[in-house]
């Protein structure tokens, strides 16, 4: 039973998504539960992919490729019981549009195991505050390329107070010009510089 | 650049980005050294840029040469009681009924003088259908014009004589605002972080262009007065930040331009010296992301008159993508970034005298170098040549990684050697120490190669995804024209090898060299031509590749370097 699992892992940190497809498959009719495949399989195999970037091991295309392969086996979880580490609602921010971050970011999130809500780019601060709420989210993660948009993100946290949110979600926020005193200026509760230090500062960010 | 004399202590960020070595042999990041004290320094070779290679012929295009300003030497009567004409009616009388006024002051204040002066014996330049000055004598056919193409990292002035279309000077330099940030992005940032930012861009390019023009001119003997006309083309950002303009619709969406039309300013209004009432034409822009260049190499490839599936890559740092059916045209900008000019490559430069433009690797490694000299970079051409050398030897696998000596099979000995570890990680050296200019290695590391495939990836995807919105696809296209300065070196069985452009039968993939530069020309010295412009302009649709679904799993199926599209993904 753990074989398969095994080879299951293999198969997404090399980004190869047929041998995945064929092996989530292979896994269910073993009877193995879905939320142990999403654990233990590919949680598991983007986890590796996460260290593997943090040591300069790996690259964005193998990021991109390993998520591509990912994808195709949570899809199959679909309407299958998972248990959730939390939920994330994400998006690029207003009058961006730059999403290859942002989309890198979801993966890996989701590949943490992880239920993401992508709003996509262009996304207001009313919008995230409204997702936020709807979806009952334990964190808002927030993208921006340009100096000219990351203005919004202040305006995010400032609505989520609002809201009466502080505190019960959290804001993490990413992208080229965004740095950590930016994110502590705006009050911000985390910041990560790539794709696999966002998932850590997302699951500290659920324990604090 | 490395301390000769003087110190100046490391920073963190030094100590990522130099070897031990390196920085105990004196070298340090400019960027980064605080001057508290005397120092001397030496700048690397590849810092220094000397002559740029940059190409100037285009695709054989025949074309009628009928500039928009032309000059007529006139033999006016002397006025006399039975010919009591004014001095302006005595010229216009001469000229054609629907040559106006001059629309300048300056003109008309000059003009009782030079008739006097030079006996009424006169020469007069016309621009469209207004007067623009008239000269003393016959000075006979000397009228030039000048066609520029602002590219976001080089600058190419092109001097050309009117009445033939010959093209008698060119001079190019590095742009300027790269100083300001290399990307369009950053230097739009700083355009509107406040009036400063922008006077500074703008005065950059401006003055750029005035001393590049002051060359080619001195060179072919050429006066400035004699220049009456200016044509630029240079994507959307490049001429906000020539015109001033503020560029506070470009950083946001939608991302709206100041404006689109072609726009006629005074040359004196920017500060570039030619003649006095001398004009600058401004090519019209196609939208937020693709501007005037774009119109420039469709203009030049004619691909508004194609017949078939068409497709140019304008492959710099952003990649401006024309898809072209029966007449009908689309246009894309992908973020490929500066990879294949040389940038965010370890051992990267631009096309100068120095860089490695071409690799192959047989029983060992052959390169050749611009200028004939050693080496002391490696460039845009250069790199794509490596890494489809490197994958074919097997150094590199298709999914991009950079084995070991140890995980190598099949590779002769001297290219497995080739791969050396050190503190930073994995690369593979093209010229040793020993061969190189600077005395440093040229080396191709595990992340060169990342950084070209992101590159490749978001051109490949470009093009794939642009053709499928049309609903067709990549191994359809009848024709693929590559330009740039970079398009023109490039070895196109490289190209084909990692996947940069599709894989098509060699005789249908066409490098047309600096296709933008040559619209620009051509604009010049036609007014029918330049009036295609501004339809070709009009007509292109602009699609906007982040909107577009797909684009994300696009790029990740394009980052695998091998030929594309691949047998399986044919349906």
């Amino acid at each position: 039973m753990m074989a398969v699992l095994e080879q299951l892992r293999e198969a997404i940190i090399s980004g190869n998504r047929d041998q995945t497809k064929a092996l989530t498959q292979q896994a269910l009719s073993e009877g193995i539960p879905a939320k142990q495949i999403v654990v233990d399989g590919i949680a598991a195999a983007m986890a590796v992919v996460g260290e593997k970037f943090r040591n300069n091991e790996f690259f964005v295309p193998e990021l991109l490729i390993a998520q591509r392969a990912m994808k195709e086996s949570l899809k199959m979880m679909s309407g299958e019981s998972v248990d959730y580490v939390g939920t994330v609602v994400i998006g690029t921010v207003k009058g961006d549009l730059h999403d290859i971050g942002k989309n890198l970011v979801a993966a890996m999130l989701e590949g943490a195991g992880f239920k993401v809500v992508d709003l996509g780019v262009d996304v207001s601060p009313d919008q995230f505050v409204k997702a936020a709420a709807d979806n009952n989210a334990n964190l808002i993660a927030m993208s921006a390329l340009l100096t000219t948009t990351m203005g919004s993100m202040k305006d995010t946290v400032e609505a989520l107070g609002k809201a009466g949110l502080a505190g019960k979600t959290k804001v993490i926020i990413g992208g080229a010009p965004v740095t950590q005193s930016y994110a502590s200026e705006i009050k911000a509760d985390g910041y990560a510089p790539d794709a696999a230090s966002a998932v850590d500062m997302a699951k500290s960010l659920l324990v604090a | 650049m490395r301390v000769m004399a003087g110190a100046v202590a490391p920073t963190p960020a030094e100590g990522k980005v130099l070897s031990a070595e390196e920085m105990a042999e004196g070298w340090r990041l400019a960027c980064q050294s605080q001057v508290s004290a005397d120092m001397s320094v030496e700048l690397p070779a590849s810092a220094l840029i000397v002559a740029h290679r940059i190409q100037i012929e285009g695709i054989g295009q025949e074309v009628t040469v009928e500039p928009n300003v032309t000059k007529t030497a006139l033999r006016l009567p002397t006025p006399s009681t039975e010919d009591p004409r004014d001095d302006l009616t005595r010229v216009l009388d001469a000229l054609d009924d629907e040559v106006r006024p001059p629309s300048s002051v300056q003109a008309l204040r000059d003009l009782p003088g030079v008739l006097r002066q030079s006996s009424f014996h006169v020469t007069a330049v016309v621009a469209g259908k207004t007067l623009m000055a008239v000269e003393p004598g016959d000075t006979g056919d000397a009228a030039y014009g000048v066609a520029i193409d602002i590219g976001t990292t080089t600058v190419v002035v092109y001097l050309c004589h009117l009445a033939t279309g010959e093209l008698v000077g060119v001079a190019s330099e590095l742009n300027p605002q790269a100083q300001f940030g290399e990307d369009v992005i950053s230097r739009l940032q700083i355009a509107v972080s406040g009036a400063e930012g922008l006077a500074r861009l703008h005065g950059a390019i401006t003055q750029a262009i005035d001393r590049l023009i002051g060359r080619a001119a001195e060179e072919a003997g050429v006066a400035r007065e004699h220049i009456y006309e200016i044509v630029i083309v240079g994507n959307t950002c490049m001429s906000h930040l020539l015109l001033g303009l503020h560029p506070v619709g470009l950083v946001r969406l939608p991302f709206v331009p100041a404006f689109k039309g072609a726009q006629t300013v005074r040359a004196a209004e920017l500060g570039i010296r030619i003649h006095g009432d001398g004009q600058v034409y401004v090519v019209p822009n196609i939208g937020g992301y693709v501007g005037a260049d774009t119109v420039g190499v469709i203009l030049a490839s004619e691909l508004d008159e194609a017949k078939g599936l068409q497709v140019a890559v304008d492959i710099g740092t952003n990649g401006e993508i024309v898809v072209a059916q029966d007449g009908e045209l689309w246009a894309c900008s992908t973020a490929a970034g500066p990879a294949f000019e040389g940038a965010k490559i370890s051992r990267g430069m631009r096309a100068a005298t120095g860089a490695i433009d071409k690799v192959s690797i047989d029983g060992d490694v052959t390169y050749h170098v611009l200028g004939e000299v050693r080496p002391t970079g490696i460039c845009g051409s250069g790199l794509v040549d490596a890494v489809a050398e490197m994958t074919r030897m097997g150094v590199v696998d298709k999914s991009g990684r950079l084995r070991s000596q140890e995980d190598v099979n099949g590779a002769p000995e001297k290219v497995r050697r080739r791969i050396v570890q050190n503190e930073s990680g994995l690369e593979f050296v093209l010229a040793a120490g020993d061969e190189s200019g600077s005395g440093r290695p040229i080396a191709i590391t595990a992340r060169d190669v990342r950084e070209a495939q992101l590159a490749k990836g978001a051109i490949y995807a470009g093009v794939d995804l642009l053709l499928r919105s049309l609903g067709r696809r990549p191994e359809e296209v009848d024709r693929l024209l590559l330009a740039g300065a970079f398009g023109n070196y490039i070895r196109r069985e490289s190209a084909v090898a990692i996947g940069l452009v599709p894989d098509l039968p060699a005789e249908r993939i066409v490098s047309i060299g600096n296709a933008a530069g040559l619209g620009a020309r051509l604009a010049l010295c036609s007014i029918s031509l330049r009036r295609r412009a501004e339809g070709i302009a009009r007509r292109v649709r602009h699609v906007e590749l982040s909107e577009e679904e797909g684009f994300y799993d696009r790029f990740a199926e394009a980052m695998a370097l091998r030929p594309m599209p691949g047998p399986g993904e044919q349906e």
